[in-house]
C-alpha cells in the first residue's frame, strides 16, 4: 500500500510538471525574447520551434513559415534559444526560393537578430533551423522597427 | 483498500488528461452550436491553410505607415462597438472580431488608450462567445490601457492575443472562423487606409493600397474553401468585385542583389530588388468606394 501511494505521488508530480511545462515554456520564451528585441519595435508574429537532431548533415530539420512583407518597411527577425537548447537557432529569409537574408554570415558568425529593409512586397518564407542540425528549442520573432 | 486506491488512481489519470478532453468537449459544443454546417463538412488541408493564412499581412504595418507619415488620428474611421451584443451568429462575431482587431491596432499605434478600452471590452465579449476568450487577457490589457503606461506591452499583448486566437481556431477545426477573422482584419485595415487616402494624398499610402492586390488574392483563396456556404459565397462575390478593380493595377519588379551591412554590432540587410505599384487616381477612387461598401455592409451600416 505504501509503495502504491509513493507511485501515486510521483505520478501526480510528473503529471503536474508536464502540464505546467507544456503550457508555459513557449509563452515564457516568447515574452523573454520580445524584451530582448530592443526598443522602437512592434511585435508582429512569433514562431515556436522545437526540432529533433538531424539524421544526416544534408537533411537538417527546419521549421518553415510564410509571411507577407511590405515594401518600404523595416523588419527585425530575432531568434532566442531556450536555456536548455542544445542547438543554436539560425533564421533565414527566402523569397521565391532565393535566400535574401539570414542571421548567419558567410564567415559563420551567428547573430541574435538581423534587420531587413524590405523593398519588395510579397510572400516570404521564414525558415528556422539549428546550427549543425543539433536538437533545439527556440522562438523566432518577426517585428516591425518603428522609424 | 487496494480497490479504493485503484479507483483513486483512475480519477487522477482522468484529471491529468482532462486538459485535452476539455478542449475536445469545447470543440464538440462549438461544432454543435455553430450554424455553418456546410463549412464544417469541407475537408480542408490544414497545412495548406496555415500557409495561406499566415501569409495575410497584419494591419499593424498599415497603422504604422499612417503614424510615420504624421497622418492625424480620426475616431470617425472606426467601427462602432455599440451593436456587439446584438450579434447572434458565429459568422458575424468572427469577422467583427477581426474588424475590431484592426481598429485596436490603429488605436494602439496612436496611443489612444482611453478609446482602446471600449474596443478591448467589445473584443472580450466576442472572444468569449467564440470560446477563444482564454487567449485575450482582458484584465491586463484593460489595466495597461487605463494606466496609459507600458504601451509596448499593450501592443504586444493585443497582437499576440489575436495570433493565439487565430491558431487555436485552426487547431480546433474552426478554420472557417479564423478565415472570417482574418477577412475582418484585412478589410478594416484597407478601409482605414482608403479613408486616410481620401483626405491625405501620399504616394506611400496609395502604393500600400495598391499592393493589397497580392493579399486579396490569398484571401480569396482561403474564402473559396468555404464557398458552399451561402454566406461565404456572398462574401466572396463582394470581394470579387473588389478583385476586379485590383486586377487592373500593375505591379512590376526591379531585380537587385541584397546588400549586407554590419553596423554597431547589428546585422542589416537591405533588399535591392524592388516592387513598383502603378495605381491611377481612378483606380484608387474605385477601391475606396468599393471597400467602403463592403466594409459597411459587414458592420451593418
Amino acid at each position: 500500500m505504501k509503495r502504491l501511494l509513493i507511485i501515486l505521488f510521483a505520478f501526480i508530480t510528473i503529471c503536474s510538471f508536464l502540464r505546467t511545462a507544456n503550457a508555459q515554456d513557449p509563452s515564457e520564451l516568447v515574452g523573454k525574447c520580445v524584451l530582448d528585441i530592443g526598443g522602437e519595435t512592434t511585435y508582429l508574429k512569433d514562431y515556436v520551434v522545437k526540432l529533433p537532431e538531424a539524421n544526416t548533415k544534408d537533411n537538417i530539420p527546419t521549421h518553415k513559415n510564410t509571411a507577407i512583407l511590405l515594401k518600404n518597411t523595416h523588419y527585425r527577425l530575432t531568434v532566442c534559444n531556450s536555456d536548455d537548447s542544445e542547438g543554436q537557432g539560425v533564421i533565414y529569409l527566402y523569397n521565391n526560393g532565393k535566400k535574401v537574408a539570414s542571421s548567419i554570415t558567410q564567415s559563420g558568425k551567428i547573430y541574435h537578430s538581423f534587420d531587413f529593409q524590405c523593398n519588395k512586397t510579397g510572400s516570404y518564407q521564414i525558415w528556422i533551423s539549428f546550427k549543425d542540425g543539433k536538437e533545439g528549442f527556440a522562438v523566432g520573432i518577426l517585428s516591425l522597427v518603428n522609424e | 483498500m487496494y480497490k479504493k486506491a485503484q479507483g483513486f488512481f483512475l480519477v487522477i489519470i482522468i484529471f491529468c488528461s482532462c486538459q485535452t478532453s476539455g478542449e475536445n468537449s469545447n470543440q464538440n459544443n462549438n461544432a454543435k452550436q455553430d450554424s455553418i454546417i456546410s463549412a464544417m463538412e469541407i475537408k480542408v488541408s490544414e497545412e495548406a491553410l496555415v500557409d495561406i493564412v499566415d501569409n495575410i499581412a497584419s494591419p499593424v504595418e498599415m497603422a504604422a505607415l499612417m503614424n510615420r507619415l504624421d497622418v492625424p488620428f480620426s475616431k470617425a474611421y472606426l467601427a462602432s462597438t455599440s451593436s456587439v451584443n446584438a450579434l447572434n451568429t458565429n459568422f458575424q462575431m468572427a469577422y467583427k472580431l477581426g474588424i475590431f482587431g484592426a481598429d485596436l491596432g490603429y488605436l494602439n499605434m496612436y496611443e489612444k488608450t482611453s478609446t482602446a478600452i471600449e474596443y478591448i471590452s467589445a473584443i472580450k465579449t466576442l472572444a468569449d462567445e467564440l470560446n477563444v476568450g482564454q487567449f485575450f487577457d482582458y484584465n491586463t490589457l484593460k489595466r495597461l490601457a487605463t494606466n496609459n503606461q507600458n504601451l509596448d506591452s499593450l501592443m504586444f499583448l493585443s497582437v499576440r492575443s489575436y495570433n493565439e486566437m487565430d491558431s487555436y481556431l485552426r487547431e480546433t477545426q474552426r478554420s472557417y472562423l479564423s478565415s472570417l477573422m482574418i477577412t475582418g482584419l484585412w478589410i478594416e485595415g484597407l478601409y482605414l487606409a482608403t479613408q486616410v487616402a481620401s483626405e491625405y494624398h501620399h504616394p506611400d499610402i496609395s502604393e500600400r493600397i495598391g499592393e493589397q492586390k497580392i493579399i486579396l488574392n490569398d484571401l480569396l483563396n482561403v474564402l473559396n474553401l468555404y464557398k458552399k456556404d451561402p454566406r461565404f459565397n456572398e462574401l466572396i462575390q463582394d470581394f470579387e468585385t473588389l478583385n476586379v478593380i485590383f486586377n487592373k493595377i500593375n505591379i512590376t519588379y526591379e531585380i537587385g542583389e541584397p546588400e549586407t551591412i554590419e553596423k554597431d554590432g547589428r546585422l542589416i540587410i537591405v533588399q535591392n530588388e524592388k516592387s513598383i505599384v502603378e495605381i491611377s487616381d481612378e483606380q484608387l477612387n474605385s477601391i475606396m468606394e468599393r471597400t467602403e461598401k463592403i466594409r459597411n455592409k459587414l458592420i451593418g451600416l
